[in-house]
């Protein structure tokens, strides 16, 4: 089967579930809304449009979301907070899995001991409760951009997924095409990637859309604890940073949770639905 | 079995010794150490001899033999935030931690698994699927966000319950004994409901899979055809064999617990480990960071060798 039918085939089977089809319709409207809501909504997510008369205001026709303690429209902070906070998980999300699989695929394919020493740190690295990791390296980084962020929650995220990498590049590594590429003389890095890699991609894919709602729910904990995004780019986690600092029970911290929890629940959804599909024995709830 | 035990223990011990020189090199390795800090202004004579009494002018290697031998004798370094030594912080926060952590976990594990087999005995119906739902919901909701919900909830709206702390900070010196407890217990009731929470559906999810995985077999066939009411059938047939699954969650969901406790003790003011070590965050506290790493792992290492010398215990199988 070539690779457009195979994603062809993949797509078809979830749009047959019925959960994976809403999820997928949330998420693309996610998307949208991040792509070109900040454009045709009229105003800006920083703009102080009123300190005196529209400080915390509820929702109304003219702000559907109300405003925030600094009078900012909060649908336009929703709408670039989507951008923001999309576009870290799916970088971050990006950046583990393929540390996790390149990880993975070394330590299976090449077994023995490099194997086992590649699989004892990773033993030391999954023991560590991942906040208390970041954390940690938020604290020796003085001040942490954007970028930094991304690589930090992407460089913590990986130690799953090369673990379950490593598990099917084992099997896969004992196949017969693999050792009849191997005996045609074709060299490791071209077995991994063309061979074995396709055959290892099923938990891959799973991983990845749970990760990303993990993700957004981990930094919008981290800007909580002080270590997120910070202005002028609002994630939706720093919003209730924002919300939190002037008072408790206004509009600021009722939205952007409801977006968070809205995104998450869309991801973990699909991926579930894609681990029913692609990878039926597993049944590991935790990412 | 016994050589099993052994080589599962010096396991533990190893994964420690690597989870130290991670933490070691993610702190230390980094430009700059606690005296470099640009809001503690000193004068560079003074900044040069505290380098020198605390070590931090040796070469990184010696360092590190020096830090992984302390660390081995319970010295984790001196907190400059909290003016103690980190030891000392730790053996505050820890128990603090664990009892909240605890409570939670046997709470999650206890209604997770309840749920789950209510789920799998009914698949498809509407319990198992309003209860899916909700718990999916739960599963999703940022940590400090649920807290921070249950905490206007609870302690500002209706005033039933506490809204920080461990303990009454003005009363509690002067409760007796029985309603000091009580005020232990209520402040504890908040923290632990949020952990709960969050940590349920996984163990409900997992457990209504290993249920299903179970409920198909001859046995549970050969109990029904015995006339064993369907509730002896589910609870005492078919649970006994899915509980062994749930051996291996209890390790995976370890770290899910102190990273979530980390978030909650921020919400409800609670002073253990998570909070040690985000006001380390913010007091820029290199050494209390460094522990907070070390400790949170090795929980989770003992926890994780307890959870497989339960599945030894639960699994005869695996015992030869």
């Amino acid at each position: 089967m070539s690779r457009s039918a195979r994603s062809a085939s993949l797509l078809r089977r979830v749009a047959r579930s019925r959960p994976a089809r809403w999820s997928l319709v949330v998420i693309c409207l996610l998307v949208l809304a991040a792509l070109v809501g900040p454009r045709l909504w009229p105003y800006s997510p920083s703009a102080q449009l009123d300190i005196v008369r529209l400080k915390n205001a509820a929702p109304s026709w003219s702000h559907p979301l109300g405003t925030d303690q600094y009078s900012r429209d909060l649908l336009a902070r929703i709408l670039s907070g989507a951008q923001i906070s999309l576009g870290i998980s799916t970088v971050a999300v990006a950046l583990s899995m393929t540390l996790g699989t390149m990880y993975g695929l070394v330590a299976g394919y090449a077994g023995g001991r490099v194997d086992t020493v590649m699989m004892r740190a990773l033993d030391g690295l999954l023991a560590i409760p991942r906040v208390l990791l970041v954390i940690a390296l938020v604290t020796v980084w003085t001040q942490v951009p954007l970028w930094g962020l991304i690589v930090l929650i992407g460089g913590t995220g990986w130690f799953g997924v090369s673990r379950l990498v490593r598990a099917e590049t084992l099997t896969a590594r004992r196949a017969v095409y693999v050792d009849a590429a191997r005996a045609l003389g074709v060299t490791p890095a071209r077995i991994l990637w063309r061979h074995v890699l396709p055959n290892v991609l099923a938990p891959v894919i799973v991983s990845a859309t749970l990760a990303v709602g993990n993700v957004i729910v981990l930094e919008s904990g981290l800007s909580y604890l002080g270590a997120g995004t910070r202005e002028p780019s609002a994630s939706w986690g720093a919003m209730f940073t924002d919300a939190m600092s002037s008072s408790l029970g206004t509009w600021g911290l009722l939205f952007p949770g409801i977006a968070i929890v809205v995104t998450a629940m869309a991801f973990n959804v699909l991926g579930d639905a894609l681990r029913d599909i692609l990878d039926p024995r597993t049944t590991s709830p935790v990412a | 079995m016994r050589r099993y035990i052994a080589a599962r223990i010096l396991q533990s011990v190893v994964v420690t010794f690597i989870v130290t020189t991670i933490a070691f090199f993610v702190v230390r390795a980094a430009p700059g150490d606690p005296f470099s800090y640009e809001s503690r202004p000193l004068p560079p004579a003074v900044r040069q001899q505290l380098r020198a009494q605390f070590g931090f002018d040796k070469p990184l290697p010696e360092q590190f033999v020096r830090y992984v031998a302390n660390v081995a004798r319970g010295n984790f370094g001196y907190s400059f935030g909290k003016q103690e030594s980190v030891h000392d912080a730790i053996a505050q926060a820890l128990p603090r931690t664990l009892l909240l952590a605890g409570v939670a976990l046997t709470l999650a594990f206890g209604l997770g698994l309840v749920i789950g087999v209510m789920q799998a005995a009914r698949r498809g119906g509407w319990f198992d699927r309003v209860t899916s739902g909700v718990l999916l919901f739960f599963y999703s909701v940022p940590d400090f966000w649920a807290a921070l919900v249950l905490m206007v909830a609870f302690s500002s709206w209706w005033r039933l319950l506490p809204s920080g702390n461990i303990v009454d900070p003005v009363m509690h010196d002067y409760m007796p004994g029985w309603m000091a407890f009580i005020d232990r217990a209520r402040h504890l009731i908040l923290p632990a409901a949020s952990l709960t929470l969050l940590s349920m559906a996984a163990v409900a999810r997992y457990q209504r899979a290993a249920m299903l995985e179970v409920l198909p077999s001859d046995f549970v066939r050969a109990a029904r055809a015995k006339g064993l009411s369907e509730r002896a059938v589910i609870w005492r047939h078919a649970l006994r064999n899915a509980l062994a699954p749930m051996t291996t969650l209890l390790g995976l969901m370890l770290p899910v617990f102190i990273g979530g406790a980390v978030f909650v003790e921020r919400v409800f003011a609670w002073p253990g480990i998570g909070s040690l070590a985000t006001d380390a965050l913010a007091g820029r506290d290199y050494d209390v960071v460094c522990a907070t790493v070390i400790v949170g792992a090795v929980v989770v290492i003992l926890g994780n060798l307890a959870a497989d010398l339960l599945h030894l215990a639960i699994d005869p199988r695996i015992r030869e």
